[in-house]
């Protein structure tokens, strides 16, 4: 994905000084596969994207689409075995697939920051937030414990805390779900990341709330400087939030373009099916009939042909299909009915919502 | 309009509290406190609300999975009208029903639940497990239950031969569509679906909803539908009724309550559905502080401590943000939640003691009032409520910004106003004597109706 595409405005501004050719994290035919009683399960299939410095991509997948488990193989933070990551990932200039377990804790939590779903399980209910929060200043830093404690005050005060440094001394259950998930972005930003990982942050939370930690989110992105990659299942957070999108699908990525490109042109059957599940996009369209391939065996051709109406025979054969031009040069779309033979018309046709007059 | 199917009336559901060697009571979780509404026949009525605005209390109490501590519950479905016929005393309030009564009562009103995971036996066929309510009922006939579920599974979406499987073989949305066939087995008049599709995928839920409204309209049903989530409701309900710490806040068609919304509540709650549109990204309207206990609900409109709109006393003008600001900082301080010698503790810079001009300025800043504010006897006030918090002197500072900061919002509960057709609302904006500035005219206005608008209407990011 390049920063200069031409129907991205907000892109430009998002991004900061230092732009190079090189982005901020390239990922590289990223696969992850899962040794399960079943046999091989391949959770991530040669999944490629990039992410560039203060940008914003949003990956968006249904459950069991892989996306909340390709981000976790960027940092590793999956278990090896039952995990088997290949790839490449490529982050600021160094191939961290490749690198040692202590690089990578460098890494982990201190260039690259998560926040996850849960902010529950995500903290130690054993110490107080201020302690954890110290700790991870201290575990990337050398820096004085005063000096750190102040830095976690300033940091629980900017995400929101109300009475930040009486409520240092809190433990998480003290916390409510919300407030939870602002200490959990707290501390992520402790060491300010130049990528922050953000894996569903919003789900378990009251949609209030949920705009909120949003809002919250973008302020510091312009603050920190940070790129972000949100994983989510909602695409209205996506198209509030996104500048990038990436479409997953049973372990593939089938479109991938601007927010733009995503929600006005929406070029694979799948994202179309998708968008026409959203009650306002006329919503009574009655889903998607047809459920999931099998990971463990995913059918030969695209994966999503049993559910797709455009579906020819030709879907069903040989790999997955590889993505193709859309409608601009960095919109591209994972089906054959866009290559050389194949006819795209009756799919662009369909675009749900064509008739909500944009612009 | 016919007559409603089920009217509910001032129900309320409070847990005790209870604690020590008697179990004496000490005090009372008002989940749900007082919640007033019809559904019509055929009719879909949504509740709406936050975690923990009692929703789905309300739910429960209504088919009495829970039992209510007071109200009424008039349920005129199954053959029964408000008066009794002559002779017989059927009653028709489902709060005093026995026994009897109430197995016949839920034979004609079902539940759905948020998750259908746990709402299935796993040793037990799905079939036989739909079948069972019909048994449960009198249906002694094993093969018309049969029958009767196999053709049901078959309205649903699934397929005859389903019967014979058990839970684990289906996806989630499947189980769903199983514990609809279980809902309608008995043919009721009304259904309470709560969050039926919350735990569903988007593409999972349209299903269902679809589904839904399709078999509302072959079985002629009546749906009260609980859910959180405010743009499924938006495109289910008929009418949609919002509560916040276990009242009604407003009530009135979908259409009305989205574009319209008359309580600041709905206006937030409306305000902070994000939008599948890219080009409509706008700034919410941000509630500040968490949602209070309802075992110890605010004075007043319930909703004040978190209110951008709450109203300012005579005699004090200030920007709207500013004066939010303020009442929040007094709700802390009345809380007694903010502890100076914590802040002590915390804000030693460089080793030396921290000084009251210190601990001011990191007050002050943590509740977003470095500004003088720009009414002066108002800046004097909160001057010297400062000055005695930092030293110490609590109940000073409470005392100070409780006199000085005052607001109808916590004085009075306010009523319903009725606005048209159906559509009320409990906000003392509404009320005469606050109607100055109208709703509809201020800056503060979002809704479906808006233009995108950028301007920022938010007050604080504080939760």
């Amino acid at each position: 994905m390049t920063a200069n595409s031409t129907t991205d405005e907000r892109l430009a501004d998002a991004a900061t000084g230092e732009q190079t050719d090189e982005p901020l994290l390239r990922v590289e035919s990223l696969t992850t596969e899962f040794d399960t009683e079943n046999g091989t399960l391949t959770a991530v299939d040669d999944v490629s994207f990039t992410v560039d410095p203060g940008e914003t991509v949003c990956i968006v997948g249904e459950s069991g689409s892989g996306k909340t488990v390709a981000t976790e193989s960027i940092t590793r933070i999956i278990n090896q075995p039952p995990g088997r990551i290949t790839g490449e990932v490529w982050f600021k200039g160094e191939n961290i697939a490749a690198c040692s377990e202590r690089t990578l804790r460098e890494v982990r939590g201190g260039e690259i920051a998560h926040v996850f779903q849960n902010p529950q399980e995500a903290m130690n209910h054993c110490f107080t937030v201020g302690w954890q929060i110290v700790e991870a200043i201290r575990i990337h830093e050398d820096v004085p414990e005063a000096a750190a404690r102040e830095r976690a005050i300033e940091l629980l005060d900017r995400v929101g805390i109300d009475n930040a440094s009486a409520r240092f001394d809190d433990y998480p259950h003290e916390f409510s779900g919300g407030q939870k998930q602002r200490v959990m972005i707290a501390m992520a930003l402790a060491t300010s990341p130049d990528l922050l990982i953000a894996d569903e942050p919003t789900t378990a939370l009251d949609v209030t709330v949920q705009s909120q930690i949003l809002d919250l989110l973008a302020e510091l992105q312009g603050e920190f400087g940070m790129a972000i990659l949100f994983v989510t299942h909602d695409l209205g957070v996506v198209a509030q939030l996104a500048d990038e999108v990436i479409v997953m699908y049973a372990g593939k990525v089938m479109e991938r373009g601007s927010v733009y490109d995503i929600f006005e042109r929406p070029s694979h059957p799948y994202t179309q099916a998708l968008l026409g599940c959203l009650p306002e996009y006329g919503g009574a369209g009655g889903g998607i009939p047809g459920i999931l391939p099998d990971p463990t065996a995913p059918p030969p051709g695209c994966r999503f042909a049993d559910r797709c109406e455009f579906v020819v025979p030709d879907c069903r054969e040989g790999d997955h299909p590889s993505e193709l031009p859309a409608t601009a040069a960095d919109h591209t779309v994972a089906c054959i009915h866009y290559g050389p033979e194949g006819d795209a018309g009756p799919i662009r046709d369909a675009t749900p919502g064509s008739d909500r007059g944009h612009r | 309009m016919s007559e409603p199917i089920l009217s509910v009336r001032n129900l309320k559901k409070h847990y005790p509290v209870k604690r020590g060697l008697f179990n004496r009571e000490v005090g009372r979780v008002r989940a749900v406190d007082g919640i007033s509404f019809d559904i019509k026949r055929g009719e879909t009525l949504g509740i709406v609300g936050e975690s923990g605005c009692g929703k789905s209390t309300a739910a429960a109490s209504i088919v009495r999975l829970e039992d209510p501590t007071s109200g009424a519950v008039i349920f005129r479905g199954g053959g029964r009208t408000e008066e009794s016929p002559a002779g017989t005393t059927r009653p028709t309030n489902v709060v005093e029903f026995g026994g009897r009564e109430l197995k016949r009562f839920r034979r004609e009103a079902q539940m759905i639940f948020q998750d259908p995971a746990s709402s299935f036996n796993p040793r037990k066929q799905v079939g036989e497990s739909v079948a069972e309510l019909l048994e449960v009922h009198g249906m002694t006939d094993r093969k018309q239950r049969r029958a009767i579920v196999e053709d049901l599974l078959e309205r649903v979406g699934l397929a005859a031969s389903d019967y014979e499987r058990y839970p684990h073989e289906f996806s989630g949305g499947q189980k769903q569509r199983i514990a609809i066939a279980r809902a309608l087995v008995l043919n009721p008049e009304l259904v309470i679906a709560d969050e039926p599709v919350s735990a569903l995928d988007v593409s999972i839920q349209a299903e269902i909803l679809s589904l839904l409204s399709d078999l509302q309209e072959e079985f002629d049903l009546s749906i009260l539908f609980i859910s959180h989530n405010m743009s499924v409701v938006k495109h289910i309900c008929d009418r949609v009724a919002v509560m916040y710490l276990g009242k009604i806040v407003e009530i009135g068609p979908t259409e009305r309550l989205f574009t319209d919304p008359r309580h600041p509540y709905t206006e937030a709650l409306v305000s902070a559905i994000p939008t599948p549109d890219p080009r409509r990204r706008r700034r919410n309207i941000t509630l500040e502080g968490t949602v209070p206990s309802p075992a110890d609900p605010p004075s007043g409109c319930r909703f004040h401590t978190r209110c951008h709109r709450i109203i300012q006393p005579a005699g004090v003008s200030l920007p709207q943000d500013g004066w939010r600001r303020v009442m929040h900082f007094r709700e802390h301080v009345s809380r007694g939640a903010i502890d100076i010698d914590g802040i002590k503790e915390n804000t030693v810079a460089d080793g030396s003691e921290a000084t009251p001009a210190h601990l001011e300025a990191q007050v002050r800043e943590e509740y977003g009032l470095t500004e003088p504010l720009p009414d002066e006897r108002a800046d004097e006030a909160l001057d010297r409520a400062m000055e005695a918090l930092v030293r110490g002197k609590t109940d000073e500072a409470r005392s100070v910004l409780e006199d000085r900061f005052t607001t109808p919002c916590e004085e009075t509960e306010p009523g319903f106003t009725e606005h048209d057709d159906d559509h009320r609302s409990a906000c003392l904006l509404h009320s005469e004597e606050y109607d100055t500035r109208d709703v509809e005219s201020d800056a503060y206005r979002t809704g479906d109706g808006s233009d995108t608008g950028g301007e920022d209407i938010k007050t604080d990011t504080r939760d």
